[in-house]
């Protein structure tokens, strides 16, 4: 990859990494599933394009994070406890993985796995939003903008298991230490077993396994990030696999567009947000399934396909959440979702 | 000579004589500069966003 060709498509750079800033502010993701297909298709070979993606989300999260944490939507205090378990939960995966690797073809398996995780958060969610909003509150014209709290966070806050602990800026009054421990452990490992960066995966984790504010798993989500893409940078940047030009020419309109994101969820209600959010994990469930009917099938063009479909649909994403966000600034003063 | 050539090779010998110091100079100067564009842009904002409030 010569850098004369990095500096002639850097215009195009700066529109992908805002795309995928954009989507990162506004989901609390990494967004490594649209932007390592894209710089494959950009000439980038598959290994420097998961490096010099994990540097570009070290710099986007660091930039979403600090957005987020003005507008109060940072719980460091559990994201800390979060990223304890999240340690123990990725080298968990890691070793599982290996050991099946060892034992035979468990590529497709995880490749499977993966598929549905993403079919299924996605219709999960979904089905989440229809209940939400055909509620009876909603018919009396009660505008209510976010929903606190599930069964399964209720059941888990009634747990005692010492040392209990307060974490305010989520709205948790107490809670077992343990919890948020466990669901970093949970989505750590399943992030390590499938490859993954973890961040569709942790942020609802947090929204219907702790049951916090929409705003506050986004923002606690990017924090984790942080750590996690850190980590990964370090690993393929002592390989030499990290273009750090390309990632510093990408974060330039990722930091843009992360500050965006972030700003949008002010704006745009917390359901809103999940709904968004559950389309898109949807398409980058068919984009994985295409690209695995490619593998099978010996089809070439159907990974080209699939990279193509995520691209298309994140950038219909930045331009809705931009929409959104200008008539946002136009129309009301940003406010608090108003919770139930 | 391109000022992005000359960087690159100074990365390569850096890449060379120690891989683990590039790896972190890597985070370094990306951390660095994800802060770096998130103030600035922030600071943008703030002051569009002040002079829309106060019409004076």
């Amino acid at each position: 990859m010569s850098l004369e060709y990095i500096i002639s498509i850097s215009w195009l750079l700066v529109l992908l990494g805002f795309v995928v800033g954009t989507l990162s502010g506004f989901f609390g993701i990494g967004g490594a599933f649209i932007m390592t297909p894209t710089l494959n298709i950009l000439g980038f070979p598959i290994v420097y394009a998961i490096g010099t993606d994990l540097a570009l989300m070290l710099g986007s999260s660091i930039a979403a994070t600090v957005s987020h944490f003005r507008l109060g939507n940072v719980d460091i205090r559990l994201g800390i406890y979060m990223l304890i378990g999240t340690a123990a939960g990725v080298w968990l995966g890691k070793t599982l993985v290996f050991s099946l690797l060892a034992s035979g073809d468990a590529e497709t398996v995880i490749r499977l796995i993966y598929i549905i995780l993403l079919f299924g958060l996605s219709l999960f969610m979904v089905y989440d939003y229809i209940v939400f909003i055909t509620r009876p509150h909603l018919k009396k014209g009660n505008n209510v903008a976010d929903t606190v709290g599930t069964g399964l966070s209720r059941m888990l806050h009634r747990l005692i298991i010492k040392p209990m602990v307060r974490l305010p800026v989520s709205g948790i009054n107490r809670i077992s230490v343990w919890i948020p421990v466990g669901v970093g452990m949970v989505t750590g490992f399943l992030a390590a077993f499938l490859g993954v960066g973890g961040g569709f995966i942790r942020m609802p984790a947090l929204i219907y396994g702790l049951g916090i504010p929409t705003s506050v798993a986004i923002g606690t989500d990017l924090f984790e990030i942080i750590f996690s893409s850190a980590i990964g940078t370090f690993l393929y940047a002592s390989e030499g696999k990290v273009h750090l030009i390309a990632a510093m020419i990408l974060l330039l309109g990722a930091s843009l567009g992360a500050l965006v994101g972030s700003y949008a969820t002010q704006h745009v209600r917390g359901m809103r947000v999940r709904l968004y959010f559950a389309l898109t994990i949807f398409f980058a469930g068919v984009s994985v399934a295409l690209k695995q009917l490619g593998v099978w099938r010996d089809i070439p063009f159907l990974s080209t396909v699939a990279a193509y479909l995520i691209i298309g649909v994140a950038t219909i994403m930045m331009i809705i959440v931009v929409i959104k966000l200008i008539l946002g600034l136009m129309t009301i003063p940003p406010q608090r979702d108003r919770q139930i | 000579m391109n000022p992005f050539l000359a960087i690159q090779n100074v990365l390569d010998s850096l890449f060379s004589w120690s891989p683990t110091l590039y790896a972190l100079l890597v985070i370094i100067v990306i951390a660095l500069e994800g802060l770096l564009l998130v103030t600035i842009f922030n600071l943008v904002k703030d002051v569009l966003s002040s002079g829309s409030a106060d019409p004076e």
